[in-house]
């Protein structure tokens, strides 16, 4: 089998194990209509395996699919054992692709006779697996000649004085092709002791599956057309193709409900201000208010499916690291931009004004380009988010607890590379939550909470920035513990007077642990400092807060992109640094009187009330400066990891965004720069690392 | 109980006497049956009338109900909205 064809099945495979786990984790928490997709997603897993040449792996999801077709048609009950059974073939799918844990073929086999002896012990319990029904077959539906249109006939209230019966008239069109929904409209007709016997008040609207023209169809109504209120609409494209021509995203039950006429726009309404008194779904409630048949809903339902597939077919997949390479090339432009404006300079006033007008002309469609293809790298969380709900499901499943994950802001977009790199730090902190932070049933009723412990994740925007939060309602952090531990490894001394935030930011720091049992994977003192690791790489912080009984929030703060950088550009000597600006808290020029020596700590300058360490860059980098006294020059005040460091920096150029270029390998070997940026004047700028730079410095 | 045949050719043409009769009939109060036993045909205006028969009864706690209904008028009623 064609390898490419394998990898794209494998890239495939990944994304429906994604969305199946999730899914299956809803279907537990009560959630019985998601059974479609998850079927859906199995049936699609069969053939695509099959396809890419795992026909084994195609033969048991076959099997699978029959034990799902069983629960969708409601013949089997959703119990936690069957939930159990779904999540393990879905594990034991994973095994065969992706065989991370490098099981043997034995182990393999041993893992799949066991989960069908189980699928095995559901058929034969219950009357033997259904055959296969495919969920999106229609057998002629896309057949050539077959239209589907949408008939309203509003006939006037005299047509009966003009001979005319128009039941006769949609008995004919009833016999033309396949009735797919019929509405008779009696809204009009008046109350009995009203009513004019010999008056039309009637209406229908009727959509129609036919091998009939329009014209045809106009024939039906060709003696009424003129004097009544008919309209034959053609839906063939909303049924057949539905996003060939109409360019649809995703779309509401509800939308496409109205679209296919299949309720009306009060109706539409009236189902919307239910829906906000009663906790159901669109389609249940167009239901049971009789507005559309389970039928209706069922063929609804797969035709928004369709559209998602359509629209995930509309999609191509490209390496980001094409995307890379455009946006260097980009970043190439940008300096080329800034050549010509600075050779601009030198023509006459005349010429010098006509190339600027250009250049600018450019710089905008510049900018445009840049942002356009800054967005094709963000994609949005929440498939990261809803990964950890199985994840929550199993860990509180594995701990004894009880434990609800909500999701906010799944919306919110990241760049690729920043999500690629969040699962691992989320997991571990989720994971911290569940271990450590959330009590046992027994515990939070003792003190007063509800047996169910809660971790909310939530991502939003906010000044430029993505904020990640993960916030539990566990017993939070003891700050005695956390003081007896840092004493106990010298990271503070006894009695120390130590601000809270700078306590709770000890959790971050290498082998701190403050916990007695040790989780299969946190309370080893591990963790937490990989945690801060892997988010200082993403040039983001992290801050804790916690209150002792209530809870704790973790919250990451994370530049839009990794690509570009918003930055201070500082001038040392003759070089010149970009100071990330998600790390500098102020710039300040110190009076001499403010600057100390304190022994055991270096040199430092006074803030406030606050002693802060000073760091002379032009040491530290090996540089010529301008200034050497601290009160002649700049310093910018960085944190990372709640130590502050002062930069003593010759001067402030200004803000600036660019185009991160990294650095060869002997460069980057220095954990205080993470790239450069070529300036608009061709010079290199270097980017210094805080987090690296103050580690270098404090020797850890 | 009262039973309202329903002639052979009611119709547009006739349907303010059946009109006439269903009122005079629910006016009494009783459950009415409609029996279509002669009919082979009907059209929208005797659907309608049906209709909306039916729901002045259910107002007053009556009902109104159809009988020997052949398979066509059957067909016709559905096509008009009266039966499901």
């Amino acid at each position: 089998m064609n390898n490419q064809v394998r990898e794209v099945f494998l890239e495939e495979a990944k994304e429906i194990i994604a969305n199946l786990e999730t899914d299956i984790v809803s279907l537990e928490e009560g959630d019985s209509e998601i059974i479609h997709n998850i079927f859906r997603y199995v049936h699609t897993l069969k053939g695509s395996s099959g396809i890419a040449g795992f026909d084994d792996l195609s033969e048991f999801t076959h099997k699978l699919e029959s034990l799902l077709d069983r629960v969708r048609a409601g013949e089997l009950e959703v119990t936690d054992t069957l939930v159990d059974l779904m999540l393990n073939s879905i594990d034991f799918v994973k095994l065969v692709l992706f065989n991370d844990g490098g099981a043997d073929s034995a182990a393999v086999d041993h893992v799949r006779e066991k989960i069908e002896e189980v699928i095995e012990a559901y058929s034969s319990g219950q009357g033997g697996p259904t055959s296969y029904r495919g969920s999106d077959d229609d057998e002629d539906g896309g057949r050539p000649g077959t239209g589907y249109f949408r008939i309203a006939a509003d006939f006037k209230e005299d047509v009966f004085k003009k001979g005319i019966d128009p039941l006769l008239i949609i008995e004919d069109l009833f016999k033309s092709g396949e009735v797919i929904r019929r509405r008779v409209d009696r809204s009009s007709v008046p109350p009995f002791e009203k009513l004019d016997p010999e008056k039309c008040y009637l209406k229908w609207e009727v959509i129609l599956k036919t091998t009939m023209s329009r014209k045809d169809l106009d024939d039906i109504f060709m003696f009424v057309m003129d004097d009544n209120n008919i309209i034959i609409e053609d839906l063939t494209d909303l049924y057949v193709n539905t996003m060939e021509n109409t360019g649809y995203g995703e779309k509401r039950i509800g939308e496409i409900l109205l679209e296919r006429g299949l309720i009306t726009e009060n109706e539409l309404q009236d189902i919307l201000g239910e829906q906000e008194n009663r906790n159901m779904k669109i389609g249940d409630i167009a239901v049971s208010k009789g507005y559309v048949t389970e039928d209706d809903l069922t063929e609804v339902l797969d035709v928004q499916d369709n559209i998602r597939k359509k629209v995930q077919a509309n999609t191509v997949r490209v390496d980001t690291a094409r995307l890379d390479n455009l946006l260097n090339l980009l970043g190439e432009i940008v300096i080329g931009q800034a050549s010509l404006h600075r050779i601009g300079e030198d023509l006459d006033e005349d010429k010098n004004y006509r190339l600027t007008n250009a250049l600018y002309a450019l710089d905008r469609t510049t900018r445009e380009f840049q942002e356009q293809l800054m967005s094709i790298r963000m994609i949005p969380i929440g498939p990261t988010f809803d990964q950890f709900r199985r994840f929550v499901r199993d860990s509180a499943h594995s701990a004894g607890k009880e434990i609800s994950l909500q999701i906010q802001g799944r919306e919110t977009e990241l760049d690729k590379t920043v999500i690629e790199k969040i699962g691992d730090p989320l997991k571990h902190m989720i994971r911290n939550a569940i271990d450590h932070g959330i009590e046992t049933p027994e515990n939070r009723i003792k003190a007063g909470k509800g047996r169910t412990g809660s971790i909310s994740l939530k991502a939003f925007h906010q000044e430029g920035n993505i904020y990640i939060e993960i916030t539990d309602d566990g017993k939070g952090i003891s700050r005695q513990k956390l003081r007896e531990k840092a004493e106990h490894l010298g990271m503070i001394k006894p009695g120390e007077d130590v601000p809270d935030h700078r306590l709770l930011a000890l959790i971050f720091a290498p082998g701190f642990s403050t916990v007695e049992n040790v989780g299969e994977m946190s309370g080893r003192g591990v963790g937490m400092d990989v945690v801060k690791t892997n988010i200082d790489e993403l040039r983001g912080n992290v801050e804790i807060e916690s209150e002792e009984g209530i809870g704790t929030t973790i919250r990451i703060k994370l530049p839009l992109t990794l690509a570009i950088i918003d930055g201070m550009l500082v001038r040392v000597g003759q070089q010149t640094y970009i100071i990330p600006l998600l790390s500098i808290l102020e710039s300040i020029q110190p009076r001499e009187e403010e600057v100390k020596t304190v022994e055991g700590k270096g040199e430092v300058i006074k803030v406030r009330d606050d002693y802060v360490a000073l760091l002379r860059l032009y040491d530290f980098f090996n540089l010529e400066p301008e200034f050497t006294n601290p009160w002649e020059c700049l310093v910018v005040i960085v944190e990372s990891n709640g130590e502050k460091v002062g930069l003593m920096v010759d001067d402030l150029i200004g803000q600036h965004q660019t185009v991160i270029k990294s650095l060869d390998s002997h460069a980057s070997r220095s954990r205080s720069l993470s790239g450069a940026a070529i300036l608009g004047d061709g010079r290199v700028a270097l980017i210094v690392d805080i987090h690296g730079l103050i580690g270098e410095v404090k020797g850890y | 109980m009262s039973t309202l045949q329903i002639q052979k050719d009611t119709g547009i043409k006739n349907i303010t006497s059946l009109y006439e009769d269903i009122q005079g009939a629910l006016s009494e109060g009783e459950e009415l049956v409609l029996d279509f036993a002669d009919v082979q045909r009907v059209d929208l205006s005797v659907i309608q009338l049906i209709m909306s028969a039916q729901q002045h009864a259910r107002k007053m706690e009556s009902v109104i109900k159809i009988k020997n209904v052949s398979d066509d008028v059957r067909e016709q009623l559905f096509i008009g909205g009266l039966i499901k």
